[in-house]
């Protein structure tokens, strides 16, 4: 059975470097994918995925287990994103998603384009559109599986708030699918 | 995957969770480059940890080595004006009283500091 991640975190605070080869091993997909996303350069994610668990580990005495290790993991990942670029730009383009109206272009474009490999490679593209924040919450929520209350605790946000701009991401992702490709 | 409740979003939502079942592999050598960074990190820290505790050192011996060049001083005055007046002595006394305390209280910190730094070193 695997060890739970509160056991692996004390493990990792007595200074075994062969836990916290463990705690990398468990989240490093989980934290390069959302970073990748948000980035869209596979050097530079690398670079920031190293750099977030750099960051845990830095801060694994201090951190109380108040919330879980992947939503602490998630709002280190964030913090690493948004030091990246310009903190306001990184904020700011969650609320462009609001008033980004663009017209459907063709409707009648649906059944071709939710074929399933050609819908994935649509949507790689479609999210690649995004604004970065919002890429990393659709990232965080899809790929990492965090629940809603989880993302608002490691974004610091309402979770009103996350499930709005979640709303908007996925509504411009399909506004950016039923555009012909 | 996520239980979504939003009908009109089903086809988004399947596709999202298609393509991120596929998933991203972080590249293979990811945990030795981390392993590595935190050892970098490590050794700078601890650099840093040597300077501060060398610098106590170097300071607390400053502290000490000016202690004592004022505590000479002032005895040394002590024994040249002899037999003076009150009035010298006055003056004499309170500035011994005055560099004497300083140089104590000055050599007292360096200790501090000293012993501040090699604990940390010691315990970091």
């Amino acid at each position: 059975m695997e060890e739970s991640d509160a056991a692996l975190v004390e493990r990792c605070r007595t200074g075994s470097d062969a836990a916290f080869r463990e705690l990398i091993d468990r989240y490093k997909n989980l934290v390069y994918g959302v970073i990748l996303r948000t980035v869209a350069d596979r050097s530079r994610a690398d670079d920031l995925a190293q750099e977030v668990f750099l960051r845990v580990y830095r801060g694994l005495p201090s951190f109380r287990g108040d919330s879980s290790l992947s939503t602490w993991l998630f709002r280190i990942a964030r913090n690493v994103c948004v030091e990246t670029r310009d903190r306001r730009l990184f904020e700011q383009s969650l609320d462009a998603l609001a008033s980004d109206h663009r017209p459907r272009v063709d409707p009648g474009a649906h059944d071709q384009a939710f074929a399933a490999i050609e819908l994935r490679d649509r949507l790689d593209r479609a999210m690649s559109q995004l604004p970065p924040a919002a890429r990393f919450l659709v990232s965080a929520h899809y790929l990492g599986g965090q629940k809603y209350e989880d993302l608002a605790r490691a974004l610091d946000m309402p979770i009103g708030t996350v499930k709005t701009h979640l709303h908007r991401a996925r509504r411009r992702l399909r506004e950016l699918l039923e555009m012909p490709s | 995957m996520m239980p979504h409740d939003d009908p009109p979003f089903d086809a988004v939502d399947r596709g999202l969770d298609a393509m991120f079942a596929a998933g991203e592999q972080a590249p293979p050598p990811f945990t030795v480059d981390v392993l590595r960074r935190i050892q970098q990190d490590r050794w700078r820290r601890e650099r840093r940890l040597d300077r501060i505790f060398y610098a106590g050192l170097c300071a607390s011996g400053v502290l000490v080595i000016v202690g004592l060049w004022l505590a000479f001083g002032t005895l040394a005055g002590v024994v040249a004006t002899g037999h003076d007046t009150i009035f010298n002595g006055q003056v004499l006394s309170s500035v011994e009283n005055i560099s004497g305390d300083a140089a104590m209280k000055l050599a007292l910190a360096g200790l501090v500091v000293t012993v501040l730094a090699s604990w940390r070193r010691l315990y970091s």
